[in-house]
């Protein structure tokens, strides 16, 4: 095949990685982490649901804390929250106090 | 409410895998005094790097929250964190009455001096709803840290 018939399809996305994340979740007052792989593009808040279902919790505003103890924006995108790739995470409550 | 000496120590020594964990996880050093029924967990503020004991006193836990508070290590002065907004939502330390507003705190009722009378009592505490939630030692932990790291330093 030369350079000319280099077929057409979806733009090569190596540049910027995969188009998921695989992270470690812990609910903290459980011993085992559990693994999940999500788009980047997920919300933090849709993916922290989706894994306290998985550990059978159902938290009211769930959304993860990162290995430097901030608190995560359940409204933005897991990339934009600052997730990468192997990152271990901790799922927590979003709430503020009053 | 009167929880025996012996359940309390009993429970909280169930979840002390777990919190220990947590704890290790973020960097912070745990202890479990059974004598005066208080757990403590040592490390710094995030913000200015200052020592920064964080205690929950659990007698009564589960009936009643743990009573949390912030100690200098070194003894000698009060210790409490600033508050910083998390993710636009206000802190949980109320630097006024240098208080931890949850519902995980005993010492945020109002039975306990707390500015919280509307929480229906600290007996009720795993029944609070529509604020920040924490139902275990080590998600109570987790919920302080974070906040933590929004703080700007000491008061």
């Amino acid at each position: 095949m030369t350079k000319d018939d280099k077929p057409h399809g979806p733009p090569n996305d190596k540049p910027h990685g995969p188009p998921t994340i695989t992270v470690k979740v812990y609910e903290p007052s459980r011993p085992e982490p559990k693994d999940f792989t999500w788009p980047k593009t997920m919300k933090v808040g849709d993916a922290a649901r989706e894994a306290a279902t998985a550990f059978g919790l159902a938290a009211e505003d769930p959304t993860f804390q990162n290995a430097q103890d901030e608190i995560l924006d359940r409204n933005k995108p897991l990339v934009a929250a600052g997730v990468h790739d192997g990152d271990s995470l901790e799922l927590v409550s979003a709430g503020g106090g009053v | 409410m009167t929880v025996p000496r012996s359940v309390t120590i009993a429970t909280v020594e169930d979840e002390l895998p777990a919190v220990t964990a947590y704890a290790q996880r973020h960097d912070w050093a745990v202890n479990w005094d059974t004598e005066q029924i208080r757990l403590t967990f040592d490390g710094k503020h995030p913000a200015d790097a200052t020592p920064i004991r964080i205690v929950a006193a659990v007698e009564g836990y589960k009936a009643l929250p743990p009573a949390w508070t912030f100690e200098d290590p070194a003894g000698k002065r009060a210790i409490f964190p600033k508050a910083g907004s998390v993710n636009g939502k206000s802190s949980i330390f109320h630097q006024g009455r240098h208080r931890i507003c949850a519902p995980f705190n005993r010492l945020a009722y109002g039975q306990h001096g707390g500015p919280h009378s509307d929480w229906g009592g600290p007996e009720r505490w795993l029944e609070v709803r529509g604020h920040i939630r924490a139902t275990t030692l080590a998600n109570m932990l987790a919920s302080i840290l974070g906040h933590l790291k929004a703080s700007p330093g000491v008061c």
